[in-house]
């Protein structure tokens, strides 16, 4: 098969160019994701419903250290049907429905002002712009199942897999510059799309506030069923066998 | 009747022990020589030969005060000591009377046994780098009750100015106190090394009497 | 043991002075004496300042030199303007300065502005502690528990105002309640045990005794648990031989003189040895 050879003009005009489009576009998402974010803010009830939960979590995994009464105590005061934590602290369900929350709104517009927009605005700019080049080939060979990730918009059905298309050197660009983002802007930067893709896999389920009233339900039962074994019950004779 | 009197080394070591642990309630018992003691005399002489740092925290339990107490009592019989009074420095800055103080109970027991014991308190107020004063408070129990007395008399000459060169020296950083034994048990809580160091201190001072800038180790 | 802080240099003071921060080491005085020698080289620090800073602030603050910590709080308020935490050292410097109105004020703003910030509401507490103002401090103490029940400082911190005002068998619960949070520690094992030895009572002594032998299994070099196992047993052994319980009096018995050998056995490197006699103490049987 005769050697492909690039115009050194698609090096100068295509390949430079969205190598840098991309990297200046994720300084710019930082910047402005730095100014739109908000810090969450928690309620004290939150917080104390999470420590609570430790505090009895604690107490089924390290209760036998104490002795049947103490134990039994606590218990008693997380669980008693009358005046226990759990059967008398009340939580609201939250509310299933995001939209009903002003607040969970604003951060959702923002993030999708930072993250989604961007991404179609520019991904179709630079399709547009910049479809049909072969930019660059790597080095190695590839087989063909590579070849609709690697030379999207580049439609030949005989050209060798290790051809890189315009539109995918943009996509391999704004998965691949994470780590010079972290040596750019510092860890944690907003400008690394991959991680708002994973994000946004796992997003539904990451955003809702875990319920409660559910939570406290599962460790009311949870705890209602430990039993109590005293750990230190032997000890005298371990320590005692320990030497000898 | 009833005088009281200090040699450095007792001294020191209770001063030493208040400025080692500054952020720290400290206590500690008072020795007092065993020769001219009288077995149950109330309000006798005392004259305080040495001072045994006891803890800087966990003051409110009991279990390693007995274990000190018991311990401290057989040094003393094999040294001819009795053990005749307590002392005590508080946590917070501005107090600096008895009833603030930790470890009452342990002083209380002392009077049991000895009806003449003392109880000093370091005055936190007073406690300066260049002492001018003694920086402590003598208190006698009777009726019950802890009762402020005159400041006590230094057997020895110079005591406040061989204390405050210890002090500014940063001797009370080698001191052991009992809580330091129990942590590690090498150590040595009768603090001879800081006895010897006042000994020579106090040896150079009757020879030269102005021997303030004398240098040491 | 004083440094020579002159031959240092800063890399060494650097790192010694992090080793310190990390170990929680209250070394005021020796902090204060490394930041004469590096002040003018703060720079070199990079983003390590901003945290020496704040040791400098609590070292200056121990040794009452409010210049430097409020000079500290300057240079970081100038970086962080609004930050909650340099509140909080303003706060403590009016707190160190006895200004506790205005230090409280402070707090409260920051306790306005955010509800969570536990470091504050701690401050509080601690206020009140400084004033001798122990049933109320304590009082605080349980009203912040209440909020932030897995907070293991603030339990050892009531544990031990509850120690001082003799209420221990409420020590012993939040002593309890450390052993939840930190069940491999043996010195929170060998705290309850005092605190139960404390209390008194056969039942109490019983406790002590397993508490003084867990701690003595996670730490075989636990001396305080070893002479407390010793004094708990010579203790038990006492109250069983008059109430004629052969059974127990035999495994106390037996616990007894291990604690005995081992402490003698643990002794024999010691200056200062304890006397035979105390080990003697009971085992007349």
């Amino acid at each position: 098969m005769a050697e492909l050879l690039l115009d050194p003009n698609i090096r100068l005009w295509v390949f430079l160019p969205i190598v840098i489009i991309t990297f200046l576009v994720g300084i710019v998402r930082h910047y402005v994701s730095l100014i739109l974010s908000s810090q969450k803010k928690i309620e004290i009830i939150q917080v104390q419903d999470s420590q609570v939960m430790i505090r009895s979590r604690l107490l089924r995994e390290n209760g036998k250290y104490l002795p049947r009464q103490s134990f039994a105590m606590r218990r008693h005061w997380f669980n008693n049907e009358e005046t226990g934590y759990f059967k008398v602290q009340k939580r609201a369900a939250t509310s299933q429905n995001p939209m009903t929350d002003p607040g969970m709104m604003t951060d959702m517009l923002k993030g999708n002002l930072t993250n989604v927009l961007p991404m179609i605005v520019i991904g179709g700019w630079i399709n547009w712009m910049f479809s049909g080049f072969l930019t660059t080939k790597v080095p190695f060979p590839l087989t063909l199942r590579f070849k609709p990730m690697l030379q999207r918009g580049v439609e030949l059905a005989y050209l060798d897999a290790s051809w890189v298309s315009s539109a995918s050197w943009y996509f391999l660009n704004v998965f691949g510059l994470r780590t010079i983002y972290a040596l750019v802007l510092g860890e944690n930067n907003a400008a690394d799309q991959s991680k708002i893709m994973q994000e946004q896999m796992s997003g539904a389920a990451m955003a809702m506030p875990p319920d409660p009233k559910a939570a406290f339900k599962a460790e009311w039962e949870a705890l209602e069923i430990t039993e109590h074994k005293w750990a230190l019950a032997n000890v005298e004779n371990e320590i005692t066998a320990m030497e000898s | 009747m009833g005088e009281v009197s200090l040699e450095t080394a007792a001294y020191a070591k209770m001063i030493l022990h208040a400025a080692k642990y500054p952020h720290c309630a400290v206590n500690g018992i008072l020795l007092a020589d065993g020769s001219k003691f009288r077995e149950g005399v109330k309000n006798q002489d005392l004259d305080i030969v040495d001072t045994i740092p006891l803890f800087h925290h966990s003051h409110y339990l009991s279990p390693m005060a007995e274990i000190a107490l018991t311990q401290i009592e057989a040094t003393a019989q094999r040294e001819n000591c009795v053990i005749a009074g307590y002392y005590a420095a508080c946590e917070n800055f501005k107090d600096n009377v008895v009833e603030k103080c930790p470890g009452q109970k342990i002083a209380e027991k002392i009077v049991e046994h000895c009806p003449s014991a003392i109880f000093i308190v370091v005055d936190n107020k007073k406690m300066v780098q260049h002492l001018d004063t003694p920086a402590i408070k003598l208190h006698k129990y009777s009726d019950g009750k802890w009762k402020l007395k005159d400041a006590p008399v230094f057997s020895t000459p110079h005591v406040l100015e061989t204390v405050s060169h210890l002090l500014q020296s940063g001797v009370q950083k080698d001191l052991v106190d009992f809580d330091n034994y129990l942590d590690d048990i090498t150590q040595d809580w009768t603090n001879l090394g800081i006895e010897k160091l006042i000994a020579s201190i106090t040896a150079s001072n009757t020879i030269d009497n102005d021997s303030e800038e004398k240098p040491y180790r | 043991m004083s440094y020579n802080y002159e031959d240092m240099t800063v890399n060494e003071i650097k790192d010694l002075l992090r080793q310190w921060r990390e170990s929680n080491e209250r070394r005021s005085e020796d902090v204060m004496e490394f930041w004469m020698a590096i002040m003018e080289d703060l720079d070199k620090f990079g983003n390590e300042k901003y945290v020496l800073l704040e040791q400098v602030i609590y070292a200056a603050l121990d040794t009452h030199q409010y210049g430097i910590a409020s000079m500290c709080i300057v240079i970081l308020h100038e970086k962080f303007p609004g930050s909650m935490r340099i509140a909080r050292f303003r706060a403590m410097l009016c707190e160190a300065k006895e200004k506790y109105d205005e230090a409280l004020e402070i707090l409260e703003e920051i306790i306005k502005a955010d509800e969570t910030n536990s470091a504050a509401r701690k401050r509080r507490v601690a206020i009140l502690k400084a004033q001798g103002l122990i049933p109320e401090a304590i009082k605080e103490l349980v009203d912040y528990l209440k909020k932030f029940m897995s907070d293991v400082e603030a339990w050892q911190e009531l544990c031990t105002l509850y120690q001082q005002v003799g209420e221990y068998s409420r020590a012993a619960f939040c002593a309890e309640e450390l052993i939840l949070h930190q069940p491999h520690n043996h010195l929170i094992h060998q705290l309850l045990a005092d605190i139960r030895y404390t209390m008194g009572g056969v039942e109490n002594m019983e406790l002590a005794k397993s508490y003084y032998c867990q701690a003595l299994k996670l730490n075989p070099d636990n001396m305080r648990a070893l002479l407390g196992l010793f004094l708990v047993t010579n203790n038990l052994l006492n109250h069983y031989k008059s109430s004629g319980n052969s059974g127990k009096r035999k495994d106390v018995w037996r616990l007894c003189q291990w604690a005995q050998s081992s402490a003698a056995a643990s002794q024999r490197n010691s200056q200062v040895p304890l006397t035979q006699m105390m080990l003697n103490l009971a085992i007349t049987d």
